[in-house]
């Protein structure tokens, strides 16, 4: 879609993510600073959710914004600005699971030490509320399950998105997407339900 | 699509998807009568609502003030790589060819040059024939005409000398006048 076709569309219609990201393709890092200020904060829980390490998760937040912005020239309005800011986020939560599984050692050795300063203000603020009891059980319960099944449910529930953008973010259909949501509400058994 | 009001199965696995407002207004409809009419329905209906507003309780994180910095500083990295392309031609796309060039002349240097230096025979085995001012330098490859000349008068005379042949450079006449 070029650039005239935006200007022609009415308010209503036009996505205004779209708009900024052209004008971060035209080299405005003003746009760019608008959207991360948007879409920091829930980007950071759908990863914090997703993988239980508000660290690890605020470090793929920030990949994801570079990412999206190493490839501003690519950028093409057909698609929702929102939705492939998710889908990068996805593979590269994706991509820290299976790098995770297969150096689990190496891994939780690295993060010795980084849990204990939390007075630090430059760390996301977790350290309190993680240790709610409701919180841990629900995080328990959400890790607990399949990782497809996961990362459906919590983009329902805590992104809103449609079946039809969640089924664009994972990469399948809208019919699956439909299945993987309702498995995880069968399957997620959350502790002192009541 | 519509759903049977009656098909219990059909419908339960309907009821995530109606909570979410995933579904038609007809198929909407028809998940609605059942779980009127429905006990088992009704209560995955009621469970799955619960277990949604549970879900939603969950608190959120928020980001480190230095997000937006340690973000800014990556890029600004990376724009810095990126810039000044001229810097990029001078410092490793023109040093590459002028390195070639180099190597280049050098061996051809070297090619004219060897057999001027090595090739001839010495001094002792010509005695008694008159030296010619075979000056020998680096540069001496670029007097290449003469350097040819020379070459053959060198050779000539040593085969004349050592072996009594006959003249065939037309220069060892000259010498002898002299």
């Amino acid at each position: 879609m070029k650039k005239l076709d935006l200007l022609n569309i009415s308010d209503k219609q036009a996505d205004p993510d779209a708009v900024l990201m052209l004008s971060v393709k035209d080299g405005n890092l003003k746009s760019f600073e608008t959207l991360v200020n948007k879409y920091k904060a829930p980007l950071l829980n759908f990863i914090f959710r997703f993988i239980r390490n508000s660290q690890i998760a605020e470090e793929i937040a920030q990949e994801t914004f570079f990412r999206v912005y190493r490839a501003r020239m690519k950028y093409k309005p057909a698609a929702k600005f929102s939705t492939w800011l998710y889908r990068i986020a996805t593979n590269l939560a994706f991509d820290f699971k299976k790098k995770e599984k297969g150096d689990a050692i190496t891994y939780s050795t690295s993060l010795q030490g980084k849990e204990a300063d939390f007075e630090n203000k430059d760390k996301p603020v977790y350290y309190g509320i993680e240790k709610s009891q409701m919180d841990n059980s629900i995080q328990t319960a959400l890790q607990n399950l399949p990782e497809k099944q996961r990362l459906a449910l919590v983009l329902k529930v805590y992104e809103d998105k449609s079946y039809s953008e969640i089924a664009e973010i994972i990469g399948c259909s809208k019919n699956a997407v439909e299945s993987l949501i309702f498995r995880a509400r069968q399957n997620l058994k959350i502790e002192n339900f009541r | 699509m519509r759903i049977s009001t009656g098909n219990c199965e059909q419908i339960s696995l309907k009821i995530p998807a109606f909570i979410d407002g995933e579904l038609s207004d007809i198929e909407s409809k028809s998940v609605k009568e059942h779980i009127k009419s429905c006990n088992k329905c009704r209560m995955a209906y009621d469970r799955y609502s619960v277990q949604n507003e549970l879900l939603k309780e969950i608190t959120k994180i928020t980001p480190s003030d230095s997000f937006n910095s340690k973000l800014f500083q990556k890029i600004e990295q990376f724009n810095i790589k990126r810039q000044h392309p001229a810097d990029v031609f001078f410092r490793w796309i023109l040093p590459l060819p002028a390195l070639c060039a180099v190597v280049l002349v050098v061996f051809m240097g070297f090619t004219l040059v060897s057999p001027y230096l090595y090739a001839l025979p010495g001094q002792n085995e010509t005695s008694g024939v008159l030296p010619i001012n075979t000056k020998k330098s680096l540069i001496s490859f670029i007097e290449f005409s003469s350097y040819c000349d020379n070459h053959c008068r060198q050779v000539c005379r040593y085969c004349r000398v050592t072996k009594g042949s006959k003249c065939i450079c037309g220069g060892c006449a000259d010498e002898s006048e002299k």
